[in-house]
């Protein structure tokens, strides 16, 4: 019982006694009526140049409008995974104008030279098979806009009519098929194929991996527009859908200095089966810097066909060539028009595929990596499993694939598990290994080494848009920072801070949310350590909390215990206001970390039927708590991280109508925000810092040694020492670890960090162990694990991102790095695992100690059954699953399949709720019951007595 | 009050040569002897009627709260049955998505605990749970995917979870929900402390019924069953809630009946005022055989609203 609940129940009782009390009193008056009552690796960037020109032909004269040298740098080509986000970066290319914010949107593609960025199938290469080259029909770009050009007459945007002559039709390095008034229509007659309405049409299909054509693009009703688009294609990937994956076909900037840069999603055949890009299937970035079309007024065209004078359009011949040869009708660098931009078609977007734009591309071959299942798919042997840690996954990712292509090595399966629930399925012997970060409360049952396996940790990764609406990349966090948006203490809105009432014993209803900022941006504390992120009110659900787990997790572990070691941290959440007055939320006060998962504490809720007619606070009855729907914690790390990748808070404050089909009501229910807008996003997020270095993230400075006085207000950074996740910042944090033998690990010393030595050191390093027992293991699963750890600490440390490797954002247990010790600590290891014959690690290079006494009830023999005999335990995903988009079933927030589980399922013990006031209104009862019979008699005796006197 | 006040002086005590009975006269005499009984002072009345009415008082609470208001929730079940019946042939019981809290959505049978066609309602708020089981407004309905959980009470109000904690392993207990009937086998019991079960495989579907443990003057604690369904599970529609209030969790008791509950003292007090007033109006006889109805009536409602404040799975 928390305090709180105590003093609840112990208010029911009083109020329980004086109900009872006051019925007393009135039954006195009935009765008698005479009485009164950090970084990645670059191992494979890629830079490549060409010479991008535009030249119109006039009169047959070549005139050279524009030419520029452009320079592409990708930063890595190589084992690319799904949805990993690799830097692209150039320079010369053509400054571009009426910019989109987010150059993903369905309308980036109105952008005037734009850097076109598209993932396309096959090789560019002219001796490859036909088949297997890169072409427009292969590139992903399901826009519309971008694939069918519906040319209405007269409604060109510049309302110059060109009539059936629009630029494409004029340029002059297409093929004559292409330059056809209703070119490349599909052979079939679809409705609206060619369109009537239209004076010319360009059909640009995609065509799928397994050869089908789609002529339709999305966005638009599929049947109107000649078919429908891609399976994939995400429809409304920029509103509406909170985690639908937006396209990944790229119509980014250029600076006005020539310079731009991007981050690409890289889509792979689970995700895009219709794109189909894997291992096997070659797939190139194209790189297309528009320049415009090349213009040639027709000349190429056959005679019969060219733009002529008619008396609707007498000076046609002369407005079509100018119309093509438009070079822009925006200023360089300005952001894009809403509603109905003009700008000037030929050196727009949509024609990134005419040839004029297509010959001056730059072709970037991409190799991706095995699929994260190829174990499923190549291995036939059954792989041994180990439960826990999402820390490892991206590393475990690549080791398990080096194990499953070679033959000879018996292969092992990552099971994405909690690790708290995963180290007491290990002790119940449910499963036979673990992946871990802290060793086991209660001591495992079976002799058990606890061996180190990588050193990775958490980091902070972020959203953010600075007040120039570009992306902000230099937070900085420190751990009040950090406890402020894990304790609900920011009260989201403005009536929600005005209403807020919590009751105090001593002071009645009290108000103590009153003075705090609305969210982090308004909070003096983060304004001083990050400069240039401007204060808003807007998507507060990523403002107002930290996406977090919600599932038990060291993660959480670390993460509080950090906090917990600043004393700044740790005295706010002890009641002591920051200097600008900030109080933490009374639910949360005093709370003890570390804790493995945060608690949503807050009970407020909005008075029943608050706010408008048709809003959740109004609809959903009763209220629910509302601050726990802000902070709603994510049950998974790599779903955290592409919600950080996407923008998509967590908070379920977004008021839906849903239809019940089955009763025929609509109901309102509080559902998950929808993707924060580009420009305006702010989100910042607890992900591995694997995940962070795979999808491109950026990761936050966390502080890790301060000098500032604590009670004074500050304006700046002076006095405090903030760390990214660097190889170098986590090599220093190692440096600082000792073996502590009590807990058999090297556990992160929190209070040193916190002093000058640690000064460089980054806090939020951890370690992963693998738990394997010593004893009582089947001798194949022993060897098989033996072999695992024996490659984990050896060959599985070389950095890199090819199967067997150690990918970013670990840090590799090298002598080199200071943690040779650990590897070889691991490897003795893997000699007990192998023998098996329950030896106990003692202390880093020390000798196996001989078997301890077991109790009878774990005994190798009946853990053996155990272990082969139960079920296994359903896990909360495998490594081999991603997040999928359209192909699979895409995990789509909603309140049937809650984000936050909840805890009765989870491993563990039963936890009870237990309550005292049955016990004493019963002993209350059972005395007032017995009063009257006793005190009666006894009374009426000593009265008579006395007035016998 | 002035009427009261000369009323009082005139009725203190048994006064000398006043209807007696033969019993009370029987017991002074073997207590004081044949001596003249004097008047007793009024400190002492009031005491002896206090002492009196307060065992009684608390007599009628523990009364109301094994018996009376389990003849209540009898009622109340009963009352809900038929609507059940005619949502269920109807298909217009609601399934899933929010469901409004009291609506009666299920039907649980299980014989080794003493529940035979008991309806389920939705919620687990202490209002809810007055008319039987409630089931728990945050998981899957039963039948459905998920772990579906419903609390009892265990003490008042008809206890209908009271014997929960006797079912063994393997035994079946039946729940009909508008998706049709689904039968359970236990798994076991669980108290705190014990290790929860394996984690529900994907698809599967669960019952955990949850209640207080009801023995003796010990600290009650939560007592859990677990079972699992027979067969495959049924598909869920959307829109279930992902958090409940504090009143629905285990052991959560309603405050908010608290104003009610002054209302209803209230009312007590004016029936009692009345009543007094019968008295001296109409004589002790005819005051008694109007107003005891009334004060029960009254002390019912006000006893109920009493026992909300107690938690849910008492």
């Amino acid at each position: 019982m928390t305090p709180r609940q105590r003093f609840r129940s112990s208010l029911s009782a009083l109020a329980v006694i004086a109900a009872v009390g006051l019925s007393c009193v009135s039954s006195v008056l009935l009765g008698s009526s005479n009485a009164g009552a950090a970084p990645a690796s670059s191992d494979s960037s890629v830079t490549k140049t060409v010479v991008a020109t535009r030249t119109h032909q006039v009169n047959g004269v070549d005139v050279v409008a524009d030419t520029r040298k452009v320079s592409l740098q990708v930063e890595t080509t190589n084992n690319l995974r799904d949805q990993q986000g690799i830097s692209v970066s150039w320079t010369g290319a053509h400054p571009s104008a009426n910019i989109s914010l987010d150059p993903n949107s369905e309308s980036a593609f109105q952008a005037e030279y734009p850097m076109v960025l598209l993932q396309c199938r096959g090789t560019d290469s002219a001796s490859a098979p036909v088949s297997e080259q890169v072409s427009p029909q292969t590139c992903w770009t399901p826009f519309y806009g971008t694939r069918s050009q519906l040319n209405n007459q007269g409604e060109d945007n510049r309302n110059i009519d060109v009539g059936a002559f629009p630029a494409w039709r004029l340029d002059r390095y297409a093929s004559q098929a292409d330059r056809q008034q209703f070119a490349n229509e599909p052979a079939t007659t679809a409705p609206l194929c060619p369109n009537s309405h239209s004076a010319a049409e360009y059909r640009l299909p995609f065509r799928a991996a397994n050869g089908k054509l789609y002529y339709g693009s999305s966005g638009v009703n599929s049947d109107s527009f000649c078919g429908p688009p891609p399976p994939e294609a995400a429809a409304h990937a920029d509103q509406n859908s909170a985690i639908d994956l937006p396209d990944n076909a790229t119509f980014a900037a250029t600076r006005a200095d020539g310079s731009g840069s991007a981050l690409f999603n890289i889509r792979d055949n689970q995700t895009n089966a219709s794109l189909g890009c894997s291992s096997t299937v070659a797939c190139t970035l194209v790189a297309i810097p528009i320049l415009g079309i090349s213009c040639d007024g027709g000349a190429g065209l056959p005679a019969a066909d060219r733009p002529a004078a008619t008396a609707m359009l007498p000076n046609l011949p002369q407005d079509a060539e100018t119309e093509c040869e438009r070079a822009g009708n925006y200023p360089a660098g300005s952001p894009q028009v809403t509603g109905n931009p003009q700008q000037d078609y030929s050196v727009s977007g949509s024609l990134w595929w005419s040839a004029s734009n297509w010959r001056n591309r730059i072709s970037i071959p991409l190799q991706l990596a095995p699929p994260s299942n190829v174990c499923d798919l190549v291995s036939t042997k059954t792989p041994v499993n180990v439960y826990g840690s999402e820390l490892l996954v991206q590393a475990s990712t690549q080791w398990s694939a080096r194990f499953c292509l070679d033959k000879q090595r018996s292969p092992f399966k990552h099971v994405q598990f909690s690790e708290p629930q995963a180290r007491n399925l290990l002790a119940a012997g449910t499963i036979e290994a673990a992946f871990t970060s802290y060793s086991a409360t209660n001591p495992y049952p079976t002799p058990t080494v606890h061996a180190p396996v990588a050193a990775t940790g958490f980091a902070l990764s972020y959203t953010i848009d600075d007040t120039s609406k570009h992306a902000y990349t230099k937070l900085r966090l420190t751990p009040r920072l950090l406890a402020k948006l894990l304790t609900e203490s920011y009260p989201f809105a403005a009536d929600l801070r005005q209403m807020y009432r919590v009751h105090d014993p001593y002071y009645g209803d009290i108000n103590p949310l009153k003075n705090n900022p609305l969210n982090i941006t308004f909070d003096p504390e983060f304004q001083a350590l990050n400069p240039g992120i401007p204060a808003s009110a807007a998507d507060v659900g990523g403002r107002a909390a930290l996406l977090s787990i919600g599932s038990n997790s060291d993660v959480v572990h670390a993460l509080t215990a950090y906090i917990n070691a600043d004393p700044e941290a740790r005295a706010w959440l002890d009641g002591k206001p920051d200097p600008w007055g900030m109080v933490v939320n009374p639910n949360y006060r005093g709370i003890s970390l570390p804790v493995e998962t945060m608690p949503g504490l807050d009970s407020f809720t909005y008075p029943a039927k608050y706010g408008a007619e048709d809003s959740c606070t109004f609809n959903v009855d009763p209220p629910v708590p509302f601050l726990p729907l802000v902070s709603a914690p994510i049950a998974r790390l790599v779903d955290i991280a592409q919600s950080v990748q996407y923008a998509v808070p967590g908070s379920q404050t977004r008021c839906t109508n849903a239809r019940n089909d089955l009763t025929n009501t609509n109901y309102f229910q509080w559902t998950r925000a929808q993707k924060q807008t580009p420009g305006f996003r702010f989100l910042i997020g607890v992900t591995s810092l694997g995940d962070a270095r795979r999808y491109g993230l950026n990761t936050a400075s966390l502080q890790s040694y301060s000098t500032a006085d604590a009670a004074t207000k500050f304006t700046d950074d002076s006095g405090r020492s903030f760390v990214a996740p660097t190889d170098d910042a986590l090599r220093q944090t190692a440096a600082l670890m000792k073996f502590a033998q009590d807990s058999t690990g090297w556990p992160v010393p929190y209070d040193q960090l916190d002093s000058k030595a640690g000064a460089a050191a980054y806090p939020g390093l951890m370690l992963i162990y693998a738990d394997i027992p010593t004893r009582g293991l089947p001798a194949k699963d022993a060897a098989a694990y033996a072999a695992m750890l024996k490659y984990i600490v050896d060959g599985g440390q070389q950095p890199g991102s090819g199967a067997g490797q150690l990918p970013a954002g670990f840090l590799p247990l090298t002598a080199a790095n200071g943690l040779g010790s650990l590897a070889d600590y691991s490897l003795h290891a893997a000699d007990l695992v192998a023998a098996q014959g329950g030896g106990a690690m003692q202390s880093p290079g020390g000798s196996a100690q001989p078997p301890v006494a077991q109790p009878a009830s774990a005994s190798p023999s009946s853990s053996v059954q155990a272990a082969s005999g139960r079920s296994a335990p359903q896990p909360t995903s495998t490594s081999t699953s991603t997040v999928a988009g359209k192909s699979s079933a895409a995990p789509r927030p909603s309140a049937a399949a809650p984000s936050r589980t909840p805890a009765l399922r989870s491993l563990g013990n039963t936890v009870g709720q237990s309550d005292f006031i049955g016990r004493n209104l019963a002993l209350l009862l059972i005395a007032l019951v017995l009063f009257g019979p006793v005190a009666v008699p006894t009374t009426l005796v000593i009265a008579r007595r006395r007035g016998g006197r | 009050m002035s009427m009261l006040t000369t009323d009082r002086s005139e009725s203190i005590g048994p006064v000398p040569g006043a209807r007696r009975r033969l019993n009370r006269s029987a017991i002074r005499k073997l207590l004081y002897g044949d001596g003249p009984i004097a008047p007793l002072s009024l400190p002492v009345v009031s005491a002896v009627w206090t002492a009196a009415a307060l065992s009684a008082l608390a007599a009628w609470f523990v009364l109301y709260a094994v018996v009376l208001s389990g003849l209540q929730q009898d009622r109340n079940n009963s009352v809900l049955y038929p609507q059940l019946r005619e949502g269920l042939s109807g298909a217009t019981t609601p399934i899933g998505g929010a469901i409004a809290p009291g609506t009666p959505i299920a039907l649980v049978s299980a014989p080794v605990a003493g529940l035979s066609d008991v309806v389920v309602v939705e919620g687990t708020a202490p209002t809810d749970l007055r008319n039987g089981p409630g089931h728990r407004r945050d998981t899957p309905l039963p039948g459905q995917a998920g772990v579906s959980v419903l609390f009892g009470r265990s003490r008042t109000y008809g206890a209908p979870f009271k014997h929960i904690a006797a079912m063994q392993k393997g035994q079946s207990l039946t729940v009909t929900t508008g998706q049709g009937s689904f039968t359970y086998r236990v798994i076991g019991v669980r108290r705190a402390g014990d290790p929860l079960p394996t984690p529900l495989a994907a698809g599967g579907s669960r019952l955990m019924l949850e209640t207080s443990t009801s023995t003796g003057l010990s600290s009650s604690n939560t007592v859990f069953v677990d079972a699992e369904l027979k067969g495959a599970s049924v598909a869920a529609p959307p829109g279930r809630l992902t958090g409940i209030p504090r009143n629905e969790q285990a052991m959560g008791n309603d405050t908010s009946g608290l104003i009610k509950l002054v209302l209803w003292a209230q009312a007590l007090l004016l029936a009692m005022v009345a009543v007094v007033w019968a008295k001296a109006r109409w004589g002790i006889g005819q005051a008694w055989l109007v107003g005891l109805p009334l004060i029960l009536a009254v002390l019912w409602g006000a006893t109920g609203n009493v026992l909300m404040l107690l938690p849910n799975l008492f």
